[in-house]
């Protein structure tokens, strides 16, 4: 099946596997680790996959596979570099600006509202001739992020850290989405009153709070900066996917959608003009439509193709590989808690019993978190996660509140419990799960754990589209009661630093509405009030016990079950050379690599 | 040829005397003489016991078919087990035993299978008769209908139904009818056009006989022979239909077991658990060839004359 | 009496020009089935709840987002609008854009349908004339081992779920024996005709080999049974009383009304087969109209869905009005419907 969400293509994210907690730094700019071996210039990288990207437009591009695309063809004030080592993979470095703005350089100004960049003056556009990348497409790119025809779904970042932005979006909302004039005479008539633009190669933004993870924002290929060229097309339309333009080493030279894309070199791209990217293949050849994960893994062993679009190795290649050393399978940490298990706090059924805090409690026993990951791989592939935040992740700090011996699940303690809570005779509960992938097994073991408590579950199997649209986005459905739990999984948008994509997404409930991802409705003044502090910490240092204090209080207040977080295999041809895994596209960065000679 | 006329012309069996046997009770003697025919019907039997004798045979063997054994059951990546003395035809996916589970599947996939096809045949049947049998409007209105359903948007709608009504065994029953009926309609229609138009037919007309009569007596018995190639072929493709649907994620809901939605199940580990896939497999191919072979041998029990002649050459 | 006639006598009906007729209105009848398509595809699609204006908005997206992009795909609006813009589109030869490329659907269609038209046809041939084949061979031997294995190996085909064989085939054909270092067989792809003829028939081989497995059986059957009981029927004893050879009466006499439900069924299957052999090309990554089926319901992109269901539909009906009229020309006695 085709339709991969974040959610779902994820499985993993790369990041570091350090024990010290408060990964990242702040202002780090070192550009990797020097290639190994000899770069060989040439050749056509192959890639194999299912589904489409889900826009080709960067301002509303969301999904994991996009970013491959989008790290070839797009550029933004700043960006990651790439890197065996994960710290420095996950560090924001400067892209289009000379340097990272910092209160010590007097970059980051005003009580840390305010942020100064300069840009580079070498960085161009494939146009004809080629023209330079100045700060108005830097400020272009920040606008096109809520245009009306193909808005962006990140755009909360945005609006809740830019001085005005709200305003211009607004506004920008009115417009007619199908006249691509009006849309350009709205983005040349108005500003966002927070974004400025000195001169040239300045641009400065200026934030309503202080926001110790706005480099990250600004990281994000939603703000890629965009050629004035693109106000003659209505954004992501069929014109535009037909007439993209680029300022990184690849441009994208076919688009059949749903069949193929296809990147070559980009003339006007210099290497002196990149510290994070390379143009080592000479072409990028994305085929999809692939149904079988197990397929394209015969075909990158085979050597007739060289990396996996957006389908996973498969589990039962595994552990054959891992047993001959296959040197060209990799298995990245990750930062991911995925899946895990949601309560419908405003359930009806069972007299309400899953809004009592101490029936969640007791169900926490009941899971046994090794025989989920033995769905996904086993235990070399997933660690069992006790909490939301996962290891590296700004705020982690170990603690397991419901201990069970060997993560087994201990149905014991969680009947005694549950009995104690005014529930001696165990529940019914509904759990809706989605019809493809590990999903339905997933659904089954946790029936399997939760009938050793006395609970009855009756698995729900829908479609990917209706689990979302008719149960857990759905705030009626979710009171009425159609479902009772669910198993979800969730990726942040970035890494380190990264509650506000994370914690602030998953248990504000504040936001709870249609297109929450709280979707059990969670929703704690305590943990409000300690998200809002941790946001408007100005560095990450200063943010991160805030994370931590509401991860122990989301815990105790047992408002979901966490599972585990995943580590990521990957595998590539054996012509591959240099391959380093980029955590965002969750694949590797084909900016960077380069393929042998044949054989 | 019209089988009454037939029979009592020739007789029945080789070595029988035609006077005072029934058709039924030649046909029956007939059958029984078969071999390969008895052979099937007792696999047929043999799978029908098994599968209404499920829960003694889990007792049996000491395995549920929703149990997860999760201290032996899978490998320690994750992988199913081989077969052992612990579960003598290996494990699934989730550590459950596949003996346990097939012999459950049997239930279900029996029950689509036979169920599904019984339904699509007899609604095939009577369309099919109807439009084939009447002319102008009736048959114009039938055909364009079974033009219809079988133009439906197949994915869409099981997608659809099951949206709203959830999946489970009558939904994927109800689609698999749906989608089977008119196949067999459009056949049978095309046969019984070319029956109308035969001799024997028009001699029946000239005596006097009505419409429902001339079906009946005429015409149906002569629609045996494709009817059977296809209902028994269409036992095994409901079984399929069924696998597909959960292939597509539609189809029983799980952790019920169906062979359908455990050769589903099997797909990501069928290079290195075969056995997962072989045994639901090999089930329901012998469920195809038991139905098979079988309606072979009735359709000859039936028509002997057929079989006679062409022997008679040889 | 009316009911009866002498059998050969063209049908009074029609007048001269019956074939024309014949045409005319079955063409519009047509058209009326995919009217009635048209419909039920819309129904099926707003009947379930969903929101596919969500999904292309993004996870995180705002309701405000969310509201902008269902007000470009005209989601906002009644169904029964929606309905009407959708016609009014299609009488003009326009079946609409994408949900999510925006690509004109028409396009999408057209480049799409070489591939599954050079699947079906190849495939079609293999499977009607192996399955004939086979059928001829077990009824001219029936009952005897070759009949017996014979069935035993169409209805092994038949009864191995699609997506099983053809999984299986890319694991031995493709990979095991590229490490043997066969490499023959790709696994999976198209290349168009134009671009390679070779190469285009290189990878279809092993898709057809797996349509046709599964369809042989039920040709082989067919034909067995329906050639056993012609073979029965007076005029080929008169025929094999006239002193011809076996063979001829076979061929010349027998095969040729025996012939009736297999035409059926293959119009009923070429015709299914045009619409996108689904699971087939899933696996075997297959650019077609099936995989564009099934990666629109799956985006719950409505234009895309309908553009599909209506060519498919198209397909059908134009198959059954061919298969109908191949009857009159297999069997004299009836006359065009």
């Amino acid at each position: 099946m085709t339709s991969r969400a974040i959610t779902r293509t994820a499985g993993v994210c790369g990041l570091l596997l350090l024990l010290a907690a408060c990964g990242g730094s702040s202002g780090g700019t070192s550009t990797g680790a020097p290639p190994t071996g000899t770069p060989t210039n040439g050749g056509t990288l192959k890639l194999l996959g299912s589904g489409d990207v889900d826009h080709l437009d960067p301002a509303s591009a969301y999904y994991t596979v996009s970013y491959t695309l989008e790290r070839a063809f797009t550029r933004q004030l700043v960006s990651y570099p790439a890197s065996s080592d994960l710290t420095t993979a996950t560090t924001v470095a400067p892209d289009l600006a000379t340097s990272l703005p910092s209160t010590t350089n007097g970059g980051i100004t005003n009580g840390d509202k305010t942020y100064t960049f300069h840009l580079r003056t070498d960085a161009q556009w494939n146009t004809t001739p080629p023209r330079a990348v100045t700060a108005e497409d830097v400020v272009r790119g920040l606008q096109r992020i809520c245009n009306p025809a193909s808005p962006s779904g990140g755009l909360t970042y945005y609006e809740d850290t830019i001085t005005g932005f709200t305003q211009f979006c607004d506004g920008f909302a009115k417009v007619n989405a199908a006249d691509p004039a009006a849309m350009a005479s709205y983005m040349n008539g108005h500003q966002i009153s927070g974004v400025t633009t000195p001169d040239r190669s300045t641009v400065v933004i200026n934030l309503t709070q202080p926001a110790s993870d706005f480099l990250n924002i600004l990281a994000l290929p939603f703000a890629s900066a965009a050629p004035v060229e693109y106000l003659k097309y209505v954004p992501d339309g069929a014109t535009f996917r037909q007439h993209t333009l680029s300022d990184g080493p690849y441009a994208i030279t076919s688009y059949q959608p749903g069949r193929s894309i296809v990147l070559n070199r980009n003339p006007a791209w210099t290497q002196a003009s990149d510290p994070l990217r390379h143009q080592h293949v000479a072409t990028i050849d994305i085929t999809q439509g692939q149904g079988s994960d197990q397929a394209v893994q015969q075909q990158l062993q085979a050597g007739t193709a060289d990396l996996s679009w957006d389908l996973p190795v498969p589990t039962a290649a595994l552990p054959a590989l891992k047993a001959s050393n296959n040197p060209n399978l990799q298995i990245f940490p990750s930062a991911s808690n995925n899946p895990y298990l949601v309560f419908n706090l405003l359930s009806p059924n069972n007299k309400g019993a899953l809004a009592n805090v101490k029936v969640r409690q007791a169900l926490e026993y009941a899971v046994d978190k090794t025989a989920i990951g033995k769905i996904y791989g086993g235990p070399s592939l997933n660690t069992p996660l006790d909490q939301v935040i996962p290891p590296g992740q700004a705020g982690y700090q170990q603690f397991d509140l419901y201990p069970t011996a060997g993560h087994n699940g201990d149905p014991a303690t969680c009947k005694s419990m549950l009995a104690a809570a005014g529930y001696p005779n165990g529940l019914t509960l509904t759990d809706v799960a989605r019809n493809s992938g590990n999903h339905p097994a997933v659904a089954q073991s946790v029936q399997a754990d939760f009938a050793g408590c006395g609970v009855k579950t009756k698995i729900v199997s829908v479609s990917q589209g209706d689990y979302y649209g008719k149960y857990l986005n759905s705030p009626s459905a979710t009171k009425a009661g159609t479902w009772d739990i669910s198993e979800p999984g969730w990726v942040a948008d970035w890494y380190g630093n990264n509650g506000r994509s994370f914690i602030a997404v998953l248990f504000d409930g504040r936001k709870y509405g249609p297109n929450t991802v709280n979707y059990g409705d969670y929703n704690s003044s305590k943990v409000n009030a300690l998200i809002d502090q941790a946001e408007s910490a100005p560095t990450e240092a200063q943010a991160a016990p805030f994370w931590a204090q509401a991860d122990k209080q989301i815990m105790t207040d047992a408002a979901f079950i966490p599972f585990q977080t995943q580590k990521v295999p990957v595998f590539h041809s054996a012509r591959v050379k240099n391959a380093m895994w980029s955590p965002f596209a969750q694949s590797y960065d084909v900016t960077n690599l380069w393929l042998s000679p044949t054989t | 040829m019209s089988v009454t006329v037939l029979d009592a012309a020739l007789g029945g069996g080789e070595d029988e005397t035609f006077a005072g046997r029934s058709t039924l009770a030649s046909a029956w003697i007939r059958l029984r003489r078969d071999r390969v025919a008895m052979i099937s019907v007792a696999v047929l039997v043999a799978l029908v016991v098994i599968a209404v004798a499920a829960p003694l045979i889990a007792q049996a063997v000491g395995w549920t078919p929703t149990q997860q054994d999760r201290t032996h059951g899978l490998t320690p990546d994750g992988l199913p087990m081989a077969p052992s003395a612990r579960h003598l035809l290996g494990t699934d996916n989730l550590g459950r035993d596949i003996l346990v589970r097939t012999v459950y599947g049997a239930r279900v996939s029996l029950l689509v299978g036979v169920v599904a096809t019984g339904l699509a045949t007899i609604i095939g049947v009577v369309v099919g008769v109807l439009a084939g049998y009447s002319s102008g409007a009736v048959d114009t209105g039938l055909s364009r209908l079974m033009d219809v359903v079988l133009s439906f948007p197949f994915l869409l709608f099981a997608i659809a139904l099951v949206s709203i009504v959830g999946p489970g065994l009558s939904i994927s029953v109800v689609v698999i009818t749906f989608f089977s009926w008119a196949g067999i309609g459009r056949v049978v229609r095309g046969q019984t056009l070319s029956l109308r138009e035969k001799e024997f037919v028009e001699a029946a007309r000239s005596t006097g006989a009505g419409s429902a009569r001339i079906i009946v007596v005429e015409i149906l018995p002569n629609l045996i022979s494709p009817v059977l190639v296809l209902a028994t072929l269409l036992v095994p493709t409901a079984i399929v239909f069924e696998a597909t649907l959960s292939f597509l994620g539609l189809g029983v809901a799980p952790p019920t077991p169906t062979w359908g939605n455990m050769i589903s199940d099997s797909l990501p580990y069928y290079s290195v658990d075969w056995w997962f896939t072989l045994v639901p497999g090999v089930a329901l191919l012998l469920i195809t060839l038991a139905f098979n072979l079988l309606g072979d041998a009735v359709r000859d029990a039936v028509d002997p004359a057929a079989q006679r002649t062409v022997t008679e050459r040889r | 009496m009316p009911w009866t006639r002498p059998p050969n006598e063209p049908s009074p009906r029609g007048g001269e020009r019956p074939v024309i007729n014949f045409i005319v209105r079955r063409t519009m009848f047509g058209l009326l089935v995919l009217w009635i398509i048209s419909v039920a595809t819309f129904v099926l699609f707003f009947v379930a709840p969903h929101d596919p204006a969500k999904v292309i908005a993004g996870r995180l997206a705002t309701p405000q987002t969310v509201a902008l992009v269902r007000h470009r795909l005209g989601l906002d609006q009644p169904v029964l609008t929606q309905y009407w813009h959708f016609l009014s589109g299609l009488l003009h030869g326009n079946l609409g854009y994408s949900f999510y490329s925006s690509t004109s659907v028409n396009s999408l269609l057209a480049s799409r349908l070489p591939v599954t038209v050079s699947l079906a046809a190849g495939a079609a041939v293999i499977w009607l004339i192996s399955g004939v084949l086979i059928g001829v061979l077990s009824a001219s031997h029936p009952r005897s081992k070759v009949d017996r294995g014979a069935t035993v190996f169409v209805l092994a085909g038949l009864s191995t779920p699609t997506f099983l064989l053809g999984i299986l085939l890319i694991y031995i054909c493709f990979y095991r024996l590229h490490l043997i270092g066969i490499n023959w067989f790709p696994a999976g792809g198209y290349v168009p005709f134009a671009q390679s003829p070779y190469e285009w028939f290189r990878h279809l081989v092993l898709p057809w080999v797996t349509l046709a497995l599964v369809s042989a059986a039920v040709y082989s059957r067919l034909t067995r049974s329906s050639l056993l009981d012609t073979m029965a029927e007076d005029y080929i004893r008169t025929a094999r009383s006239k002193g011809l050879t076996e063979r001829t009466v076979l061929y010349r006499h027998g095969l040729r009304s025996s012939l009736t439900p297999v035409v059926t069924q293959f119009g009923i299957d070429v015709g299914t087969l045009l619409g996108g052999a689904i699971v087939t090309e899933n696996v075997f990554g297959l650019p077609g109209l099936g995989q564009l089926a099934v990666q629109s319901v799956t985006n719950q992109d409505l234009p895309v869905i309908i553009g599909i269901v209506l060519l498919a539909a198209a397909f059908i009906v134009v198959a059954n009005i061919v298969v109908d009229a191949v009857y009159a020309v297999l069997d004299p006695r009836v006359r065009l419907g």
